[in-house]
């Protein structure tokens, strides 16, 4: 992941500005809200035992994975 | 406890299962089992190496950031939560029996919440609500072009953006497109069949979370805002014409 470029931001006359995802738990909180009242469905895919995290990775590394992979662990 | 961890940088085979010592908490934290644990980007970004320069690893590291579990023990002075509780949220390596939290990460899980539906929202859920929410503002009568749209974070960013009032145009391709139709997007276009610019004439804000040259197309098109997960910079601003205003969001 690079920088934003302000100088050629500046010259093309547009605001650049670095914006990052903030942990926080009333995020968390308003998420679980919409899943839990069916509003928002996250698109589940593989899930796969802890020992295969080798696997799991690979499958969203590639691409490959349909939704998101979980790894069970207990 | 058992825990996969990393010793170097590199590809997937650094990936170890091993036995670790336990985990020892301090003030305001809590160390939570966890059940389940959400794989993302960014975990075989940083493995890979491709963050050490801003996020330096300590070796050994174990891996994850995403879980839901429940909390095992709390730390002197760590209120809000109790042992038994079942959390979801960040945790530094969650790819482990257990892990540290801290308090203001975490949040509960509601009753009938399973846990891999929590710990699949964590990063990719905190990504697409602040991308739509903070960053688009995504409101009634806004339409909005989403690039990767049947993604983690991009199939959350629909159903966000719609729940906002916002009209939502992704791009997919394949299977995904017949997907991005359940979630009630305005079109759904096949970016291996069809060119975006061809078909979307005007957006008042673009998330691109593919990459690319995708968000400069974009730009060719009358997009007041675009937004993306996915840089580099320097080629984009080659042909920033209409926006006013776009920015780079890592997670």
């Amino acid at each position: 992941m690079g920088q934003i470029n302000e100088a050629a931001a500046q010259r093309a006359g547009i605001r650049g500005f670095h914006v990052v995802m903030k942990r926080n738990a009333a995020d968390l909180t308003a998420l679980a809200e919409l899943v839990d009242l069916g509003t928002v469905k996250p698109r589940l895919g593989q899930t796969l035992p802890l020992t295969q995290a080798r696997e799991a990775q690979e499958l969203s590394e590639t691409g490959k994975a349909i939704g998101k992979v979980i790894l069970k662990v207990a | 406890m058992k825990a996969i961890r990393i010793r170097e940088y590199g590809d997937a085979s650094t990936l170890k299962l091993e036995d670790t010592p336990q985990l020892t908490i301090e003030h305001d934290q809590l160390l939570v089992k966890i059940r389940d644990a959400g794989v993302n980007p960014i975990d075989w970004k940083i493995r890979a190496g491709f963050l050490k320069e801003r996020m330096p690893s300590a070796f050994p590291l174990t891996m994850g950031q995403d879980f839901a579990g429940e909390v095992a023990e709390l730390g002197h002075g760590t209120s809000g939560f109790a042992p038994g509780d079942r959390v979801f949220g960040f945790a530094q390596g969650t790819y482990a029996e257990y892990a540290v939290a801290q308090s203001s990460t975490i949040a509960a899980m509601p009753e009938s919440m399973a846990f891999d539906v929590a710990a699949s929202l964590p990063t990719p859920g905190s990504t697409a609500l602040q991308l739509v929410r903070d960053v688009v503002g995504a409101k009634a009568g806004m339409r909005i072009l989403i690039h990767g749209a049947a993604g983690s974070v991009g199939s959350l960013a629909v159903q966000i953006a719609k729940h906002l009032g916002a009209r939502v145009i992704g791009t997919a391709t394949g299977p995904d497109i017949s997907y991005l139709r359940t979630l009630g997007v305005e079109e759904a276009i096949d970016y291996k069949l069809e060119r975006f610019e061809d078909s979307v004439s005007e957006a008042d804000a673009v998330i691109d979370l593919v990459g690319g040259d995708t968000l400069a197309r974009s730009y060719m098109r009358s997009s007041r805002k675009a937004v993306s997960s996915r840089l580099p910079w320097d080629r984009l601003m080659k042909r920033p014409r209409s926006a006013r205003a776009f920015a780079a969001f890592m997670s």
